[in-house]
């Protein structure tokens, strides 16, 4: 009702205010759509994916979807972006150009990956909470099927009682039963 | 390697009256069953020199231990292991590539999704916040509540309950076995060795 009657007005302020309107429709618009994400949030955010607990460095404020940067993007998963997509070694994924969602942005001179429409793109399902706000990521798919074609062991560290890093690549070489046990 | 939420203060009794002298992590939140498909304890991941894996199997023993009327275990799994060790990849106990992917299925969605909740799930439980915890622990067993890993951990920390969920999960299964039935040969046709 509000816009209608700024439409109403037919002097040159009138004109005026209604071009402004939409002027400031097309504002929203052009920033809001296809996403939403806005401004730089350096509020505290963790991403779970395999053994990783990543504190990203920042996201983009965005109500729904978890934008990150490449160094954060690395970080969490490993993927690279390069000008074919987000790779990891002879997999890429493309995310620039996407019609049904927008997976990459540019915001204060920097890329931005959409790591949740990543997730949803390569079919990797994730939960999250908003308080405190943490993303759980299960497996990638595409990448999980590395283990189940070639059977090579996934790498994967974990602190030994002695508060060392143990991987599992560092046995390389050697012959490696892994037995997993537990206290209940 | 011990899995589990309690972390080094649960795990290292049993590595000191084990005195382990091999390499002893703790995995706090189940890392390797969720890289490797797990769903029980104990499981034995055997991997090559080349860092493939050529053997894996659940109810990994050392020997068939009696708990009552119920037994667990096998006396089969330490001479598989010992086999492996002398012959390598000759080994007849041992399984070939194709074999072997054929062993390590898929998630489905809920496996999936399960996964993600349970990692949520031991975010939390790790940072002290118990309800958010609990919420997503019992989602991860309900879309994957074949998995004894995601149970078990959950029920450790009622353990006035943990006896009684168990055998009652135990007895539901009927004819399903508790453990994946150990494979005593690799394969069935003379392809085993690679």
């Amino acid at each position: 009702m509000r816009s209608s009657t700024k439409w109403r007005l037919s002097d040159r302020a009138g004109g005026w205010l209604g071009w402004a309107s939409v002027g400031m429709l097309l504002a929203v618009c052009l920033s809001t759509s296809p996403l939403s994400a806005q401004g730089v949030d350096e509020s505290e955010k963790i991403a779970l994916y395999l053994d990783r607990v990543v504190a990203l460095e920042r996201t983009l404020a965005d109500p729904t979807d978890l934008w990150v940067t490449k160094a954060d993007l690395e970080r969490v998963n490993d993927f690279v972006l390069k000008p074919e997509g987000a790779c990891l070694g002879s997999l890429c994924i493309p995310v620039a150009g996407d019609s049904r969602e927008t997976l990459l942005v540019e915001r204060g001179g920097e890329s931005w990956l959409n790591l949740t429409g990543f997730a949803r793109k390569v079919g990797q399902e994730f939960v999250a909470e908003s308080d405190p706000a943490v993303w759980s990521f299960g497996p990638i798919p595409a990448v999980r099927s590395a283990l189940t074609k070639t059977a090579i062991a996934p790498d994967f560290a974990l602190e030994n009682r002695d508060g060392e890093t143990v991987r599992l690549s560092d046995h390389r070489g050697k012959k490696v039963l892994i037995l997993t046990w537990a206290s209940w | 390697m011990a899995q589990d939420t309690g972390g080094q203060a649960v795990a290292e009794p049993f590595y000191e009256a084990a005195n382990a002298t091999y390499s002893a992590p703790v995995d706090e939140r189940h890392v390797v069953s969720s890289l490797f498909g797990l769903v029980n304890v104990p499981s034995g991941i055997m991997v090559d020199e080349e860092g493939r894996i050529v053997r894996l199997d659940e109810g990994t023993y050392t020997r068939e231990y009696k708990a009552g009327e119920l037994s667990f275990g096998t006396n089969d799994y330490v001479p598989i292991l010992r086999d492996w060790l002398e012959n390598g990849e000759e080994s007849e106990l041992v399984f070939d590539v194709a074999d072997m992917a054929d062993q390590l299925a898929e998630l489905s969605d809920a496996e999936a999704r399960g996964d993600a909740h349970f990692r949520l799930a031991s975010y939390f439980k790790l940072s002290g916040r118990e309800e958010l915890a609990q919420t997503h622990w019992s989602e991860a067993q309900r879309l994957n509540p074949d998995s004894w890993n995601y149970h078990r951990q959950d029920w450790s920390f009622t353990p006035q309950e943990a006896g009684r969920n168990w055998f009652e999960k135990f007895q539901s299964l009927g004819d399903k076995p508790y453990y994946k039935p150990m494979s005593e040969t690799a394969s069935s046709d003379e392809g085993s060795s690679p």
